[in-house]
């Protein structure tokens, strides 16, 4: 399948799509969800060791790809496996990219109507998120680039302006001390923190977009290096200001947080509802780039226009992100999917890659 | 066919375009500013007496701050009112019955709790309530009065006393005789982690509202167990050293009149030393500041020799400032209100994971030593005469 120009991305908008991608749920969660397996204040170096794993997975997609340039997995798959058994593998990755896509979005419509609009229906938000999410794919992946980069400096600004506030909170002592009970604890919560670098997966698709193929490495360097720093940042002014024991028991840390500071005299007093604005464009930028590779992957699958499956999956998108029924079935659906992104994109590269490199030798 | 399509997405636009989904006119709100917490009288057969309190919810009543023609100027600026219930919940909705506007907390500066639901009642039980609720604010304060709580919400003040109330406990960079204010997200912490800490007194004294002492609320029960007066307190900010502000006032020996020590800068270190696994503390309290008020007759201070007489008593001062306070912690209330435990959870992170249970028993016996030293720097430009 040939791809026109307009369809190419360049290296710099392939890490701002990544960014995009990963910064999404855990910015929010991750404080509790690190500090409830961890439980000593060295998170940090728990997410400092944690993002070698997506490297590697990164790196080892990369290898996969490069064996057959310009191709999504989607179309080299049968080349591997066959037709039947890359079709088996395509529909478990798009059934994958939908239920993220579910998750992302409830999560956010849950958000929504806890702080901003109270009293909307969860499902209306989902369905006005949905709708954007369709309008901005039907172009394609050069203009959802597009739409990243002007999303994604909106963020880092803001990010900062609002880490840099809560500053007055900040307790060294919260944070100390390093290593006190040794370094199982961080070890321990490497497998939560990997997780929240989901997205790194996108590189399945995307090297067969890039302008410039060989700078994938650095693509994935520097798209799993930056949202580390967010990451960084986050869980250290959080557990900093709200201590190790005081994140256990709240649902989104890092609102809360934002909720414990007032700046009297300036614009604004209170900023909580400015993060929330840059969290939902990280969600909707989620959104839209999960909803875009599962339409792709079926219309590659089954070579069929594109916007068909964009249409189609709007609705099962909606049903699913109904199915859990509160906040803890929600999040046991995010557990879940960390399983699948693990055995989906940990192992299998690595499974196809040595099949792959059999057929070689072989034939 | 395509113009039944551009129809259609019209139509669909003008449903988005109705206006803001339940959104909340201003002045429909009651917005409430500030909580008290007062044991309650059963008044009717309705509830168990035991678990029953009297809440009092400040509110800002919109119509008195307009001095709209209908209301005369001298309108209060707030509208207290009175709910008795089981539960905080309980007692919130019975406002419903009573008000024609629904309550709104995002505006909350304040809860007060009166001593003696403190004293009786589980303060996580308490102040759950506002932990969960996503509408508080965590930067919301605590703090207990001796008194009544809604006394104290009925205090005119100048301002709205909940306001009030929490823009007084900023002083705590000019005064030591406050304590660093309590926010509902650090006060959810310090529970989790089941340490004792210090509440705000507040006390209403010839009809007015004055900040003074503190609370003393123990960690393994979260309840209330005692009171620590003004001195006590100041003792502790000698060791905690939470605040550069303050004064010190001495007697000049001999004359007997007062010297004024004003504080530039206070600061303290902690260290816990382990020995023979009995764990001490040294203290180093370091002080400057200057002599502000110079009633004695004493005019020499230029002179070394009495400068250094005066940093004595002054030190000596803080020194028994420092003992009466930790007598009361260590041996009346036996309780660590310093924050000890967090330089033995950093520096003998052993010793503390064997001893956080009991942390409370271990810090009362635990020895604690400390030095003053005490620098004045300047002599406030009077240096001539």
């Amino acid at each position: 399948m040939n791809l026109n120009q307009q369809e190419r991305i360049s290296p710099t908008q392939a890490i701002i799509l990544i960014i995009n991608y990963i910064l999404g749920v855990g910015i929010l969660t991750l404080p509790r969800t690190a500090a409830a397996e961890v439980g000593t204040p060295d998170i940090w170096i728990t997410i400092i060791i944690s993002s070698i794993f997506p490297i590697i997975v990164g790196m080892i997609i990369l290898i996969l790809n490069n064996r057959y340039p310009d191709k999504t997995f989607f179309q080299y798959s049968r080349e591997i496996v066959g037709k039947i058994i890359s079709v088996i593998l395509g529909v478990t990755m798009i059934i994958y990219f939908l239920t993220l896509t579910s998750f992302e979005v409830r999560v956010m419509a849950e958000v929504t109507e806890t702080y901003l609009l109270e009293g909307t229906p969860i499902p209306v938000l989902i369905v006005l998120f949905l709708w954007l999410a369709f309008y901005l794919n039907t172009d394609g992946i050069n203009s959802i680039a597009r739409v990243f980069q002007v999303i994604f400096p909106l963020t880092v600004i803001i990010f900062i302006l609002i880490a840099t506030m809560s500053l007055g909170l900040f307790e060294i002592n919260n944070l100390r001390p390093v290593m006190g009970n040794g370094i199982l604890p961080v070890l321990k919560g490497v497998k939560t923190t990997s997780l929240s670098y989901i997205g790194i997966e996108l590189i399945i698709i995307l090297s067969a977009y890039l302008t410039d193929p060989k700078k994938g490495k650095k693509i994935v360097f520097i798209g799993v290096l930056l949202p580390m720093i967010f990451y960084l940042v986050t869980v250290v002014i959080v557990i900093g200001a709200l201590s190790i024991d005081g994140v256990g028991n709240l649902a989104w840390p890092t609102i809360s947080l934002i909720n414990s500071f007032e700046f009297p005299g300036i614009f604004f007093e209170r900023f909580d509802s400015l993060f929330l604005i840059v969290w939902i464009l990280q969600i909707f930028a989620t959104i839209s780039i999960t909803l875009y590779v599962a339409s792709l992957g079926m219309s590659q699958l089954f070579n069929k226009n594109i916007k068909i499956f964009l249409l189609v999956f709007l609705p099962i998108v909606l049903i699913i992100s109904m199915v859990p029924n509160d906040i803890h079935q929600l999040f046991a659906l995010g557990d879940l999917l960390g399983n699948a992104a693990i055995l989906l994109f940990g192992v299998l590269p690595i499974l196809l890659l040595g099949i792959s490199f059999l057929r070689r030798k072989f034939n | 066919m395509k113009n039944v399509t551009y129809l259609f997405i019209f139509l669909l636009t003008v449903l988005m375009l109705t206006g803001c989904w339940s959104s909340k006119d201003i002045e429909k709100l009651d917005l409430l500013l500030g909580v008290g917490i007062d044991e309650g009288q059963s008044n009717s057969h309705e509830y168990s007496k035991e678990d029953l309190m009297n809440v009092t919810f400040q509110l800002v009543n919109v119509s008195g701050n307009q001095s709209s023609k209908t209301y005369s100027g001298n309108a209060k600026p707030f509208v207290n009112v009175n709910e008795t219930g089981e539960s905080l919940l309980e007692a919130a909705r019975e406002v419903l019955l009573k008000r024609k506007n629904t309550l709104n907390g995002q505006h909350q500066r304040l809860v007060v709790l009166s001593s003696k639901v403190a004293q009786k009642r589980n303060m996580r039980e308490l102040l759950d309530f506002f932990i969960r609720d996503p509408e508080a604010r965590m930067s919301c304060l605590i703090m207990v009065t001796g008194g009544l709580s809604r006394d104290i919400m009925d205090t005119e003040t100048d301002e709205i006393p909940s306001v009030h109330i929490k823009e007084v406990s900023d002083h705590i960079e000019k005064s030591n005789k406050l304590i660093e204010p309590m926010t509902l997200s650090k006060i959810n912490a310090t529970m989790e982690a089941k340490s004792s800490f210090l509440l705000q007194n507040i006390e209403k004294r010839n009809n007015e509202i004055i900040l003074t002492g503190a609370a003393v609320i123990k960690g393994d029960t979260i309840t209330q167990v005692g009171f620590l007066n003004e001195e006590e307190l100041v003792g502790i900010n000698w060791l905690t050293a939470l605040t550069d502000g303050g004064i010190v006032k001495i007697k000049e020996e001999g004359s007997n009149k007062t010297i004024t020590y004003e504080l530039e800068t206070v600061d303290s270190k902690v260290k816990p030393l382990l020995k023979n696994g009995q764990i001490s503390f040294q203290v180093d309290t370091k002080v400057s500041g200057h002599i502000t008020e110079l009633l004695a007759e004493t005019d020499e201070l230029t002179k070394e020799e009495n400068i250094k007489d005066l940093e004595r008593q002054i030190e000596e001062k803080i020194k028994e400032q420092i003992k009466n306070s930790l007598e009361k912690i260590q041996q009346d209330l036996k309780v660590d209100v310093l924050e000890f435990h967090d330089y033995v959870r950093i520096q003998h992170p052993d010793y503390w994971k064997s001893h956080k249970d009991d942390w409370d028993n271990t810090f009362s016996q635990a020895n604690i030593d400390y030095q003053v030293d005490v620098q004045i720097s300047s002599l406030n430009m009077n240096i001539n005469e």
